[in-house]
């Protein structure tokens, strides 16, 4: 449990159904049929059909586990981000999968039906993680401002990817030596979303994690998870700050 | 906590031993106890303060955090989700529940019948089983966690080893019955405790008792019932209530289990651990933190009061 299950999991899942975690006038959406056909998505892989390792999302290192099953290969699909590639599979790391240029490929994650995701979209992503940000409080804006500068310009970036190859913001900088990256950046980045920037979020997140563990253990069926997802977000934000859509 | 309680009795007066003027005493005495202000007693009016305000570590309120009063409590005990999995109603009926079982049944029960068992072996079995079980007592926390994480591992655990080689099926130990395994585990590891307290209390009984018993052919059983048992009952009580205070704040299950799969081992200490530092609410958390300090002044107060009872 943390926050790759709520964004390597249930977003991805939940924007293919044409939803977010938040509306469009940023009010959390606490019940809709968005929320239900995930959970669904996560009864039938998990409790229905077993298609997943369940101990995986259950057990405390879950992910861990989920990596080696990926490297042994037991498990033959995962939803991750670049992440994924660049350390977690990386060589010399603890879950490197041998010869994996040859034997891993990757695909979009689709909506629930073609047309169906998130702005009308076929396939779903979505993305963050690390940034650099300007503190609004600093005594010294001109001086943060012209260091972020400098460390955006390209000269500076294609110092950066030399060190460490990432997915990168600027089209002029160059991904060194890595199809795979350059692939999935330049497929997936018109696609992408963004986690809501709102200070209630994390509690908002883990709240959604214990929702899909419920569904994912048989504690709880769909409609009941979502009750208490409800609730529980309601009294984290304030009913005033939600939103019904059913 | 430790002063006494005004009585009417008259006191016999405490002859004042001159070993250093009242000056230089208290001059000896500030380190020690500013000390003890700056990290005890200010963090425990702090924690007592934080629980009436809404801080948390990220967010606007950790720089501006407001008094809510009551709040805290109030979102604690809220009537609507008290009980559900995750919840702070549902990791204090969880740790009562594993007080009864691992410590009030577990390790007293174990430690009793141990420290009988102990007292009729050859010396050297009874050094051995000592050393094995107090080793199961003093080795640090983490390595313990290890081990017993390992033991218990579904597919590579020596557990399911053991197992599998005299043909009995293999268990998924810590996501089917993540409770009892925390259960036996605490048992395990505090057991020692009640075998050394019960069996010095044993062995401070005269041996004539038991000699006349064996000369009137009693059985082991009525030895122990009828001797052993009513002569060491204040050590019985002594040990229910000081194991009982540890394993209500045990924390070293979380070691094994995380607290999980789904909040299932989610006892008060690693809820508390949980909403302070992983969920940052450190004003909630705080207020989980005043009300097991309460329910542990509770537990003081009456271990207090029956060891003055002895006294007295």
């Amino acid at each position: 449990m943390g926050e790759a299950t709520t964004m390597q999991g249930y977003w991805l899942a939940l924007l293919g159904t044409g939803e977010g975690v938040m509306d469009d006038s940023g009010k959390y959406i606490v019940s809709s049929q968005g929320i239900l056909d995930t959970l669904n998505l996560y009864k039938t892989i998990y409790v229905d059909e077993q298609l997943g390792d369940q101990r995986a999302q259950l057990l405390a290192d879950g992910r861990n586990r989920s990596f080696a099953n990926f490297r042994d290969g037991v498990t033959a699909l995962l939803f991750e981000g670049d992440y994924f590639y660049r350390s977690v599979t990386a060589e010399g790391s603890e879950f490197a999968v041998a010869d994996r240029d040859k034997v891993m490929g990757w695909a979009k994650v689709p909506a629930e039906k073609p047309g169906m995701g998130i702005r009308g979209q076929d396939f779903v992503t979505i993305s963050g993680g690390t940034g650099f940000v300007l503190n609004p409080a600093t005594d010294a804006p001109k001086e943060a401002w012209a260091l972020l500068s400098f460390m955006n310009e390209p000269e500076m970036q294609n110092a950066f990817q030399a060190i460490q190859p990432r997915i990168t913001a600027r089209t002029d900088v160059e991904i060194p030596d890595s199809p795979f990256l350059t692939e999935t950046s330049r497929t997936l980045l018109p696609l992408t979303t963004a986690r809501p920037n709102d200070e209630n979020y994390n509690a908002v997140s883990a709240e959604i994690q214990r929702m899909t563990e419920a569904v994912v253990s048989g504690e709880l069926s769909p409609e009941e998870a979502m009750a208490q997802y409800k609730a529980s977000v309601i009294g984290i934000v304030g009913e005033e700050n939600t939103v019904s859509l059913l | 906590m430790t002063s006494e309680p005004a009585s009417d009795r008259p006191r016999r007066k405490v002859r004042n031993f001159a070993l250093l003027s009242n000056r230089a005493g208290a001059a000896f005495l500030t380190p020690a106890g500013l000390l003890v202000s700056v990290f005890v007693i200010v963090p425990f009016f702090w924690v007592i303060f934080v629980s009436f305000t809404n801080r948390t570590l990220l967010g606007k309120t950790a720089l501006n955090p407001e008094f809510v009063g009551l709040a805290n409590y109030f979102s604690l005990f809220d009537p609507g989700n008290f009980l559900q999995r995750g919840q702070f109603g549902f990791s204090l009926i969880l740790t009562v529940q594993f007080v009864l079982a691992s410590a009030l049944i577990g390790q007293a029960l174990l430690g009793l019948l141990l420290a009988w068992l102990i007292q009729t072996v050859p010396p050297w079995v009874k050094r051995i089983t000592e050393t094995f079980v107090i080793a199961a007592w003093i080795l640090p926390e983490v390595v313990i966690g290890f081990a017993w994480f390992a033991f218990l591992d579904r597919d590579q655990g020596t557990l399911n080893a053991m197992l599998t080689s005299v043909g009995l099926p293999r268990g998924d130990f810590l996501l089917d019955q993540p409770f009892w395994v925390i259960v036996v585990f605490n048992t395990w590891r505090g057991a020692a405790f009640s075998m050394m307290l019960f069996g010095s209390a044993f062995s401070s009984i005269s041996p004539s008792y038991f000699q006349a018993a064996d000369v009137a052919g009693a059985t082991s059983w009525q030895k122990f019932r009828d001797i052993g048992l009513p002569l060491i009952r204040g050590h019985i009580v002594t040990d229910l209530i000081l194991i009982t205070m540890w394993t209500f704040n045990t924390f070293t299950p979380f070691l094994l289990t995380n607290g999980g799969p789904s909040y299932r081992t989610e006892l008060v200490s690693i809820y508390n651990y949980r909403v302070a530092f992983h969920d940052f609410q450190f004003g909630k958390g705080a207020a989980v933190g005043v009300i097991m300090m309460l329910i542990n002044l509770a537990f003081a107060l009456i271990y207090l009061s029956i060891g003055r009872k002895k006294k007295g």
